[in-house]
């Protein structure tokens, strides 16, 4: 079997936390970042013998707000890369921005130094939904990023959406995708606005204070998203990702097929997968930014945990990330790494609600068991028999 | 021996007025138990008796106490099962006694049980020494209680003792009380050997231990004894008494409390109110009072995991060691698989058991609604005793349906009065008496069926009174009503378990609110999921929980693998609690469901 991998760099600074957001970020106090990135940088060699066999097919600079960081250090990182991963000339090189940070010169420079992908923080074009969603930036400046973005050299790009804000109508919602579209990305995101745990919205939820939008709503919203994205060429590949052609993250590929990647930086996960070997691991970077820098300068590796598990999770969770696709899970390849039984009633059950369906060795959800998808996963992950794979 | 210096008493009280604290004191003061030793509570042994601050098994110790007069007297201490669902252990306890403490809390006043337990010992001849407990607290008021006690039983209260067990203070003026009041065993008039079986129990080293008191002639060691209601001969093992600890003695002779180990294999030989008498001094008339005590509530008990048959069956088994009074046999559902119905004397001694098999045993188990047991006679004179519900017979099969009702008393402030008056009035009760006992409280006397009383009547006496109502029963006897069976199906299919039998005018009602509470505790499925409230073929109610339609991770990267794989496992992990009826998952609380009452 192939080995590929993908490389994600975190960057854990921000300029304001939103109050949605639960990544490992810290406010950006305006501080040297040097230090990190020459841990980080570091941190990329140090990983180079694990990954010998592995061929990179991507990178990924995201965060907290990357765009953050001088041109020349996104620089450092880059060629350090290339220096010790030799990627061919393909490999993708994304990097996430904040529209409330940029400079106008800074996407000639991007090109430059090799980004083939951007991908905004849009969010919506909205006023009154941005500020309830915390962001710095506005509808204008929205505007204004993804204009001048337009006349750069990098073709790529990429506008995460957030629904299902309390407040947004249909239409808004319609507004934003339709305003989107206008713009001509080759890829749209749609995240709909989950409440996690250590946040702002969190406590507010907590309190009573914020009024969640209804499951109905909800699948409303969805419906209008794919139909409007359809209608305007761009095809749904995974639940919350629209592509135009061919142009689909590869990057994030990489974690839906379950394949391997390495992160670095402060509480970057990585994963490694080596079916010869049978070595399946999980590890994740420590989050604090100093304890970080100094595992690094003592030259130890930066694992808060690790985990080493066997090959029938391998097929779980394969099963479990495959299935956000709508292309599915090709289960006769999945069964040529250790072959295993799906309970037979659940799936019939399963079919019979129009919930799933089976075609040409794929097992994918449809737009019903999509919107269901964590119980159908329930369903399917949690019925496969120990003793059957 | 000497019989004169014997003192046979016990401790009436109701929950929580002092009784164990009292014994503990007692055992400490007489240096029967060392303070270093004492665990608090020595007499409550079980955990869940602790817990609840109830005595499930009685047991007893013997004190030496050196009196202020100088002699050293002998008392046996009788502890008495503290709940509603043990009366009849109660008036054997009572039996081996000739007194009696009423302990009463100084800050609350008397209580149904307290008094049903008083009258009880008053009407056996004991002689009774109210004591008024917790002095030390600021709000007692031992004017009140005692006044009330003088009203509601009618014992003279003139030299009621005043205690606080906790601090110790009062309760040796408790133990010479005993010695001038308690009168010391009466001399037998026959050389016959005839004890009485206060308690039993099973002691994995000794096997079945009897805990008795003789009446008549003696025991010796080396004896053959006779149990009367079995007429089972065995040798004896050993014989002794608590002092705390188990010692053993050459004989016990009439007056005295001790235990008897035997070649017994089962308690449920071993019956508690039997009569031992020996082969040697073979009696020929039992003593008075031996019932042959039956369940009044059974219920279904299954594994939530069918695997776990087996470990429930075993469980069941060990519990029955030491509950001769749980009954079991196994029975099938259609909706739940292999289980047992299982017998119990209440209501709260059905909780205790399934407490103890889920935590002592490790089990998950779903009960179904528990159900008395109805006398069916049917068209062609055949009569039938009915313990579960699915089991009733065709409509055109039944001549007629009796169930058993129970005296109630409820003791409460006067000022709930109406509301219990209405409850009961609803459930079916017919007034007996109403009773004031006091300026402010009164006792109300009903009969009632007993499937009113299991279908939460005591939660409701509690919430109608604030918790400031006791209460106490006593089954009396069979009577016809016009009696249904009301159905529940799931998507189309009656799922047995969630049959229950009710009175034809309250079917419409109670169908209703069981669909309603049901479509609160079923949570949405894949599917839509009807459920239906039938008698017969005919639908009185129907509610829908309607299908799920959203549950969807938006963002799943790197970094959230673990995190969503943990939340699969926990899915797993709360489908342990559900039982799939077709392919509907039901919460293991559903299947009680048909217990609370809404009203």
């Amino acid at each position: 079997m192939k080995k590929e991998f993908g490389i994600y760099i975190h960057i854990p600074f921000c300029s304001s936390i939103c109050p949605f957001c639960n990544f490992n970020v810290y406010i950006d106090n305006k501080n040297d970042h040097n230090p990190l990135i020459g841990s980080m940088i570091d941190e990329i060699s140090y990983m180079a013998p694990m990954f010998k066999e592995h061929t990179l097919k991507s990178i990924h600079i995201g965060g907290g707000t990357p765009s953050l960081l001088k041109v020349k250090n996104l620089e450092k990182i880059i060629n350090k890369i290339h220096k010790v991963y030799k990627p061919n000339n393909f490999v993708e090189i994304c990097i996430e921005i904040n529209p409330y940070k940029f400079e106008l010169e800074d996407f000639k420079n991007y090109h430059n130094i090799g980004i083939n992908r951007v991908s905004v923080g849009i969010q919506s074009f909205d006023n009154k939904k941005l500020k309830k969603l915390g962001r710095q930036s506005n509808e204008k400046k929205n505007l204004e990023i993804c204009e001048e973005l337009n006349k750069s050299e990098i073709l790529n790009i990429n506008y995460d959406l957030i629904f299902g804000v309390p407040g947004e109508t249909l239409d808004g919602l319609e507004y934003d995708l339709n305003k989107s579209i206008e713009l001509k990305p080759k890829h749209i995101s749609t995240y709909l606005l989950t409440i996690e745990e250590d946040t702002a919205f969190f406590d507010l939820v907590g309190k009573k204070k914020f009024q969640e939008n209804t499951d109905d709503e909800i699948v409303n919203k969805i419906e209008l998203i794919e139909d409007v994205l359809k209608t305007n060429n761009f095809s749904q590949y995974e639940i919350s990702n629209y592509a135009k052609d061919t142009y689909v993250s590869k990057h994030n590929l990489l974690y839906w097929n379950n394949s391997s990647y390495l992160g670095i930086g402060p509480g970057a996960h990585s994963h490694f997968v080596d079916h010869d070997k049978n070595i399946y691991k999980r590890w994740e970077n420590y989050h604090d930014v100093k304890k970080y820098i100094s595992l690094a300068n003592s030259n130890q590796n930066r694992f808060k945990s690790v985990e080493n598990f066997d090959v029938s999770m391998y097929i779980k969770d394969s099963i479990m990330m495959g299935l956000r696709l709508n292309a599915g899970v090709n289960i006769q390849k999945l069964k040529l790494v250790k072959d295993f039984e799906f309970d037979k009633s659940e799936i019939s059950k399963l079919l019979n609600l129009n919930l799933i369906k089976f075609e040409n060795n794929y097992l994918r959800l449809t737009f019903k068991g999509r919107q269901l998808s964590n119980k159908v996963l329930d369903k399917i992950i949690n019925n496969i028999n120990d003793l059957t794979i | 021996m000497h019989h004169k210096k014997i003192r046979n008493f016990c401790i009436i009280a109701h929950i929580d007025h002092g009784k164990s604290t009292l014994a503990d004191r007692i055992l400490e003061l007489t240096n029967t138990v060392s303070k270093r030793n004492m665990q608090s509570q020595f007499l409550d042994n079980l955990d869940i008796e602790r817990e609840r601050g109830i005595t499930i098994k009685a047991q007893s110790v013997r004190i030496t106490y050196k009196s202020k007069d100088g002699e050293e007297y002998i008392f046996n201490l009788i502890d008495t099962p503290g709940h509603v669902d043990f009366s009849y252990e109660v008036s054997r306890s009572l039996m081996a006694c000739e007194g009696a403490l009423l302990v009463v809390d100084a800050t609350q006043g008397v209580e149904a049980q307290t008094l049903a337990h008083a009258f009880l010992a008053a009407d056996m001849g004991l002689e009774i020494i109210p004591v008024i407990n917790k002095i030390d607290l600021p709000a007692s008021d031992p004017e009140r209680v005692c006044e009330e006690i003088e009203n509601a039983i009618g014992i003279d209260c003139s030299n009621a003792l005043l205690t606080s067990a906790k601090t110790g203070e009062g309760v040796i003026e408790i133990l010479e009380e005993i010695i001038k009041l308690v009168p010391n065993p009466n001399q037998p008039k026959v050389n016959d050997a005839r004890a009485l079986i206060i308690d039993s129990w099973f002691d994995s080293y000794l096997g079945v231990v009897l805990l008795v008191r003789v009446f008549d002639g003696e025991i010796n060691k080396s004896d053959s004894i006779k149990l009367m209601a079995t007429d089972k001969i065995y040798e004896i093992r050993n014989i002794g008494v608590f002092n705390p600890v188990a010692k053993s003695v050459e004989k016990l002779s009439w007056g005295e409390v001790g235990f008897i180990t035997a070649s017994i294999k089962q308690i449920s030989d071993a019956k508690v109110g039997d009569t031992v008498t020996t082969i040697k001094n073979d009696s020929k008339i039992a003593l008075q009072g031996f019932k042959d005590i039956k369940p009044m509530v059974f219920c279904g008990l299954y594994p939530i995991d069918s695997n776990f048959y087996e470990n429930l069956k075993e469980s069941l088994e060990k519990i029955s060691l030491n509950d001769s009074s749980i009954r079991y046999e196994p029975e099938t559902s259609a909706a739940l698989g292999f289980g047992f119905r299982c017998g119990f004397l209440g209501l709260l001694h059905m909780e205790i058991v399934k407490e103890r098999l889920e935590r002592e045993f490790n089990l998950a188990l779903i009960t179904t609604s528990p159900t008395v047991v109805y006398e069916v006679i049917k068209t062609n004179k055949e009569t039938l005793k009915i313990d579960n519900p699915k089991l009733l017979p065709d409509k055109s099969q039944i001549d007629s349906i009796k169930e058993p009702y129970v005296n109630i008393s409820l003791y409460t402030p006067k000022k709930y009065l109406g509301g219990l008056l209405d409850l009961c009035e609803k459930r079916r009760g017919i007034q007996k008496n109403i009773n004031f006992i006091s300026e402010d409280r009164a006792i109300l006397e009903y009969e009632l069926p007993m499937s009113e009383m299991i279908y939460d009547f005591y939660n409701k006496v509690k919430s109608i009174t604030k918790g400031y109502c006791s209460m106490d029963y006593e089954p009396s006897e069979l009577q016809e009503s016009n009696l249904i069976k009301l159905d529940i199906l799931i998507n189309g299919e009656i799922v047995d378990a969630l049959s229950i039998i009710t009175h034809k005018d309250n079917a419409y009602y109670r169908g209703k609110e069981i669909a309603e509470r049901l479509k609160e505790i079923i949570p949405r499925q894949l599917f839509e999921v009807a459920i239906q409230a039938a008698i017969g073929a005919k639908i009185i109610a129907r509610e829908t929980v309607k299908a799920l339609r959203k549950d969807v991770t938006a963002k799943c990267y790197g970094g959230d693998v673990t995190r969503k794989r943990k939340l699969l496992e926990k899915q797993k992990e709360g489908k342990k609690r559900m039982k799939n009826v077709g392919s509907v998952e039901i919460p293991q609380e559903a299947f009680m469901a048909v217990l609370s009452a809404k009203e």
